[in-house]
């Protein structure tokens, strides 16, 4: 990158950052413009799996079909019936060989976000 | 997903960050594509969406997170990134020609020697004639923050080296520099149009 293109990089960063603002500052300036501030924070915690349960989630991306369905069980047991089977109302008799991984994954996932606090890891 | 990347993004402070995100890629999308305020993107894209893109980018590992930045300057890079490939797909007028591009050349590899020189052309007549606004010319605070920065200073800390502001001060003026250099890009681009 030239001198000028560097120096113009610098001044534009400059005039686009937030530096020097209070968070409160810049979220009303979002707000005034129309933002949902809160949603749009929540959307990019969940987005970057920094919500609660998020160690557990980003695991299961690489886990096999045998383990999400190990893991599956694990949360089963670790869970009241009611609890589980709740999670499991929109699939059909509960017949997990039936779902695709993804679908597994999904389940597992929301499981997780159902199960009380102190029954995670 | 990337479960490093995913590591590193659940130790942002999303509260403070996010927003400082949002309104960076607002300013950044007025000031370089003349976006305006409720208008939606070329490609039907709000600016809320290319932020998250941005995020997801790196929690799935199509962009992978370079230890040599801070994560903050890799996700505003990403933003500038989406930004500027929204409108090169859809043939819009940018404001500031090629300059984009080049921006992202610090943290991706994709400029052509040939856009190069028109950027450093546009860049050179763009200090030239935010130097010479009236707003900015009258000013000797002013004035010496835009020959800092076209000295070679990168942050406000440099800016403050180079000029004697403390950065309070220096933060306090960037809407007047703004507003000078909304006025020198809107008059610049007029000139492009009529070329």
């Amino acid at each position: 990158m030239n001198n000028h293109q560097k120096s113009v990089e610098g001044l534009y960063l400059f005039l686009a950052s937030t530096d020097g603002e209070s968070r409160e500052e810049v979220a009303s300036a979002l707000r005034a413009g129309g933002v949902k501030v809160d949603a749009f924070v929540a959307d990019l915690k969940r987005i970057a799996g920094a919500r609660g349960g998020f160690s557990r989630v980003s695991r299961f991306a690489n886990k096999t079909r045998a383990e999400i369905l190990k893991l599956l069980e694990e949360c089963q047991a670790g869970m009241s019936e009611g609890l589980f089977h709740n999670g499991l109302a929109t699939r059909e008799g509960g017949e997990l060989n039936q779902l695709s991984d993804e679908q597994l994954r999904s389940l597992l996932e929301k499981l997780e976000t159902e199960r009380p606090p102190d029954a995670q890891d | 997903m990337d479960n490093e990347a995913i590591s590193k993004l659940s130790t942002v402070n999303w509260d403070d960050a996010g927003p400082r995100l949002l309104e960076f890629a607002r300013r950044w999308a007025s000031m370089i594509y003349g976006w305006r305020e409720g208008a939606t993107l070329p490609n039907g894209m709000s600016i809320e969406d290319v932020v998250k893109d941005a995020v997801a980018a790196f929690a799935t590992g199509d962009r992978k997170i370079n230890p040599r930045f801070e994560l903050p300057v890799q996700l505003k890079g990403a933003i500038r990134s989406i930004l500027w490939k929204i409108h090169r797909k859809s043939g819009d007028k940018l404001t500031s020609a090629e300059s984009p591009e080049f921006f992202d050349a610090q943290l991706e590899d994709t400029p052509d020697p040939a856009a190069r020189l028109a950027s450093e052309d546009f860049c050179t007549s763009f200090l030239e004639q935010l130097s010479a606004d009236e707003k900015i010319a009258g000013s000797s605070e002013l004035l010496t923050i835009v020959q800092a920065y076209a000295g070679g200073a990168e942050t406000v800390d440099e800016v403050a080296n180079k000029t004697g502001l403390v950065a309070k001060r220096i933060y306090e003026l960037r809407r007047h520099l703004k507003e000078a250099a909304a006025r020198v890009l809107k008059t610049m681009n007029r000139k492009e149009n009529a070329i």
